[in-house]
């Protein structure tokens, strides 16, 4: 469920920096104050090894794939639910953010400005949603493993489910694919339904066996563990935690949306053409002149031409073809400097091996 | 000077760990602790750096008595040598690990940097400062898990199995940079040569408490006794 | 032959080995090895911002960008296979997202030698292209800056002693946990006649094995660090740079800077 950079937009891609920075800063200032609220001895500074050496284990544990019946792909654990009912939620999101950064930079997975998407998608929703709104309440009705299960599967399923939304959401408002909305979501939903239940029962059953060998180490099986003493976030905080991430996101992506008639838009564009139109003057036409001079955001004239009548789309062709092939004379002017310093570092290497 | 006076021990579930033991190690002696498995050699090490949370008895290094306050003390006094060197370099970089104890003493980058390569250079592993940890060898790893300590300047060390996973010539090697130190040290070995190249003294603990203790030659010249003790 | 209960699960460890061929490539030292962490670090964001930043039509525009990895993967002796097998796996996914176009913008935008190329073809490729070019560029930074020099440049960026220390935990027991993961893999299989995998009902055990002893681990990682003074407070692996940058490297970062907007902007 990593996003890639390729498809994202520098708007949304700097939105969801934004929050993404936002909720790490709180909660490295949750866990501060949990450590101030009296840990009992030495547990405080204990956290500081056992994020660091749980992130790795997230790794280790994902290494082990499963295959999803009847689809032919394959999933693995995302750890999102695991690591909040071991360590609790702020100290989960911040060791799941650890990984989700390693994995950009040394293994591919999701891109640099695709960061914020990923840490968001697969740390906030499993961390800050699924885990106080389903996962602890389920759990208030008694430890035991049926429990367990019905709260980690209930609650790793809706992680996942907000998770593969999200990229949906993110993907339609960059405005980079032309994967209608409901296609879209019917490509993502099922599949991440299937791996979420799958995961869900593994992490049921870690938890379980956690539970039977050191149930102390538990988050909500409190006293002990490495959590919050007491539930932290209670229902009310984690509401307003919510309800201001999605002001955000909304205000942030409608802000856009509203300039750009993209993605989300531009869907409902699709159907009804003349929107486009109609909209002239006012905010329209500022937003064409700020994008004018600000040449970062997806250039849209071009699609606003092709988005008319056909006698148009050719003319814009017309130019674009002669960048294509400018730019495919630069492609080939690529290749041969590569190759040409490939081939010269490779004898200035041999020359050296010779004399040494 | 190390001493311990009747020191007892225990899990966190309860069950005696260490059982009234009472040692003392002079400046530069070097004293092999032997025993079978779950003696309590390891949790006698945690305990006198003072790691494990259900204590009684006295210990005392260079005249501090080891308390709440005085742990932080007692540990630049003392240095301990965890078994697993992955445990004990937690940084990715060599120089890094050596550095993070006179960082953690608050001292200033630049002097950190020339204890950091004084060590290095001490332990002939200067070319090991920028690898990654993980890459390093075993026994580079142990050497870098020694250097990690003794950039601190204790005057006691304490190994815990420092021989385990080393090939011959590695341990040949950690054999001839510990005599080299001038160090008191106290090595828990399952290792008996090792032990004898070392140590002029050996303490056998069985079940938590002292059961004899000689110079190797009478402890470990006697196989039928060796037996008795678990070994 | 197969039990029918056998739902298994693979275990795919090659992903740490690589890990293990990208810091031998931090280890040269090329001319790009030798540029400041801060000019790499920052021409690598302008560089993934801006061949974000193009349309969904604008392939033209964006095949100069493959220029800059051309350029600097020679020269920082990063090997083209290296390359090949990041790319890899980093692309199904923007496939998926990029085929889509292919399907639904059906419209003809290109007449190449008669054959006419549709607007969701030119959508697609530039999808592709953007894919490969970012993936590769922060290939290009990690294979000529090391994990503690990068961790040293955010720390000196401003990035919280918490947040690098974490990353460098993460990162330094990557493999020993991975490692433990296989050992202990290794004799599950052994053990399981004809399974290929672990059974998804000896998962919790199987997970919660590693979970728990990775929890010890961590124990034992903080008795280390306690008893070289650790308090709790957090220290970063390197306070400030490694040196002060130069008016060289400065030149260096707004050349590759300037080049990579200049490009944008004529497009």
């Amino acid at each position: 469920m990593h996003m890639a950079d390729a498809l994202l937009s520098p708007a949304v891609s700097a939105a969801m920096t934004v929050v993404s920075v936002g909720a790490l800063g709180y909660s490295a200032v949750m866990l501060k104050k949990e450590e101030e609220r009296g840990v009992p001895l030495g547990a405080d500074d204990r956290k500081v090894p056992v994020m660091g050496v749980m992130g790795a284990f997230v790794f280790a544990a994902q290494m082990i794939n499963f295959t999803i019946p009847a689809t032919g792909s394959s999933g693995h654990i995302g750890g999102g639910i695991l690591l909040a009912a071991m360590l609790g939620p702020h100290a989960a999101f911040l060791t799941l953010a650890a990984v989700l950064v390693i994995q950009c930079l040394f293994f591919a997975d999701g891109g640099l400005m695709a960061l914020g998407c990923n840490i968001f998608n697969m740390g906030f929703y499993a961390c800050f949603a699924a885990y106080p709104l389903i996962f602890k309440p389920i759990m208030k009705l008694g430890l035991g493993a049926k429990n367990i299960t019905a709260a980690s599967v209930a609650s790793v399923v809706a992680g996942l489910q907000l998770g593969a939304f999200s990229v949906v959401l993110e993907t339609l408002a960059s405005g980079v694919t032309e994967l209608p909305f409901g296609t879209f979501l019917l490509l993502m939903m099922p599949i991440h339904l299937a791996i979420g239940a799958i995961e869900g029962v593994i992490t049921a059953g870690v938890l379980c066996f956690v539970m039977n060998m050191r149930p102390e180490l538990l988050d909500f099986s409190a006293p002990g563990g490495f959590g919050p003493r007491k539930a932290a976030l209670s229902f009310g905080r984690t509401l307003m935690v919510l309800l201001t991430m999605a002001a955000l996101i909304g205000g942030g992506l409608s802000l856009y949306a509203s300039a750009y008639p993209d993605g989300l838009e531009w869907s409902i564009e699709k159907t009804a053409p003349s929107s486009e139109l109609e909209r002239t003057g006012g905010a329209y036409d500022t937003a064409a002149k700020i994008q004018e001079s600000t040449a970062i955001m997806p250039d849209y004239e071009f699609k606003s031409a092709a988005g008319g009548d056909t006698g148009s789309s050719f003319a814009a062709a017309g130019t674009s073809a002669a960048g294509l092939a400018g730019g495919t004379m630069t492609l080939v002017l690529a290749c041969a400097v590569g190759w040409i310093i490939t081939m010269f570092r490779k004898n200035k290497r041999e020359k050296d091996n010779a004399a040494a | 000077m190390l001493i311990v006076r009747n020191l007892c021990a225990s899990y966190p579930d309860g069950k005696a760990a260490i059982n009234g033991v009472s040692l003392t190690i002079d400046d530069g002696e070097r004293v092999a602790l032997i025993g079978a498995n779950g003696a309590g050699k390891s949790t006698l090490m945690r305990s006198i750096m003072g790691l494990m949370p259900a204590m009684s008895g006295s210990i005392e290094a260079d005249g501090v008595t080891l308390t709440q306050n005085t742990a932080r003390e007692i540990r630049k006094k003392v240095g301990i040598v965890f078994q697993n060197p992955d445990d004990q370099l937690f940084m990715t970089r060599v120089f890094d690990d050596v550095a993070f104890g006179p960082r953690n003493f608050g001292l200033p980058e630049d002097e950190v940097k020339e204890k950091v390569d004084s060590v290095l250079s001490q332990m002939n592993i200067v070319h090991l400062r920028d690898r990654v940890s993980d890459r390093l060898s075993s026994g580079e790893k142990r050497v870098a898990g020694i250097a990690s300590v003794l950039v601190m300047r204790p005057a006691t060390l304490l190994l815990d199995e420092p021989s385990s996973f080393l090939d011959p010539r590695a341990r040949r090697t950690l054999i001839k940079t510990l005599l080299s130190l001038p160090h008191a040290m106290l090595i828990a070995t399952h290792d008996l040569g090792f032990a004898r190249r070392l140590c002029s003294r050996v303490i056998v603990l069985q079940n938590g408490q002292i059961s004899a203790e000689g110079t190797p030659d009478e402890i470990l010249g006697d196989e039928k006794k060796l037996e008795d003790y678990g070994l | 032959m197969r039990r029918p209960d056998s739902a298994f699960s693979a275990f795919k460890p090659e992903r740490v080995s690589g890990l293990k061929a990208l810091e031998l490539m931090a280890e040269g030292d090329t001319v790009i090895h030798r540029v400041h962490t801060f000019v790499k670090l920052t021409a690598t964001i302008v560089y993934v911002v801006v061949v974000i930043s193009f349309g969904r039509y604008d392939i033209g525009g964006l095949l100069p960008y493959f220029l800059y990895p051309a350029i600097l993967t020679p020269l920082s002796d990063t090997p083209w296979r290296a390359v090949w097998r990041r790319l890899l796996p980093a692309l199904p996914f923007p496939l998926l997202g990029g085929v889509s176009n292919i399907i639904f913008d059906k419209a003809p935008m290109i007449m190449i030698g008669g054959v006419a190329l549709t607007g969701g073809v030119i959508s697609f490729a530039s999808i592709m292209i953007k894919a490969l070019l970012s993936v590769w560029a922060v290939l290009l930074l990690v294979a000529t800056t090391g994990v503690s020099e990068l961790s040293r440049q955010l720390s000196a960026l401003g990035v919280p002693d918490a947040a690098i220390v974490q990353f460098n935990l993460t990162y330094r027991y990557l493999a020993v946990l991975a490692d433990e993961a296989r050992a202990m893999y290794e004799s599950y299989i052994l053990r399981s006649a004809d399974i290929r995998g672990i059974r998804v009902r000896d998962m919790g055990a199987f997970v919660g094995t590693l979970l728990l002893r990775s929890i010890d681990r961590a124990e034992r990682v903080y008795a280390a660090m306690k008893c070289r003074g650790f308090s709790g407070s957090y220290l970063a692996p390197a306070h400030g740079a490694r040196g002060k940058i130069g008016a060289p490297d400065l030149l260096c970062l707004f050349a590759v800077c300037a080049a990579i907007i200049i490009l944008r902007c004529l497009s």
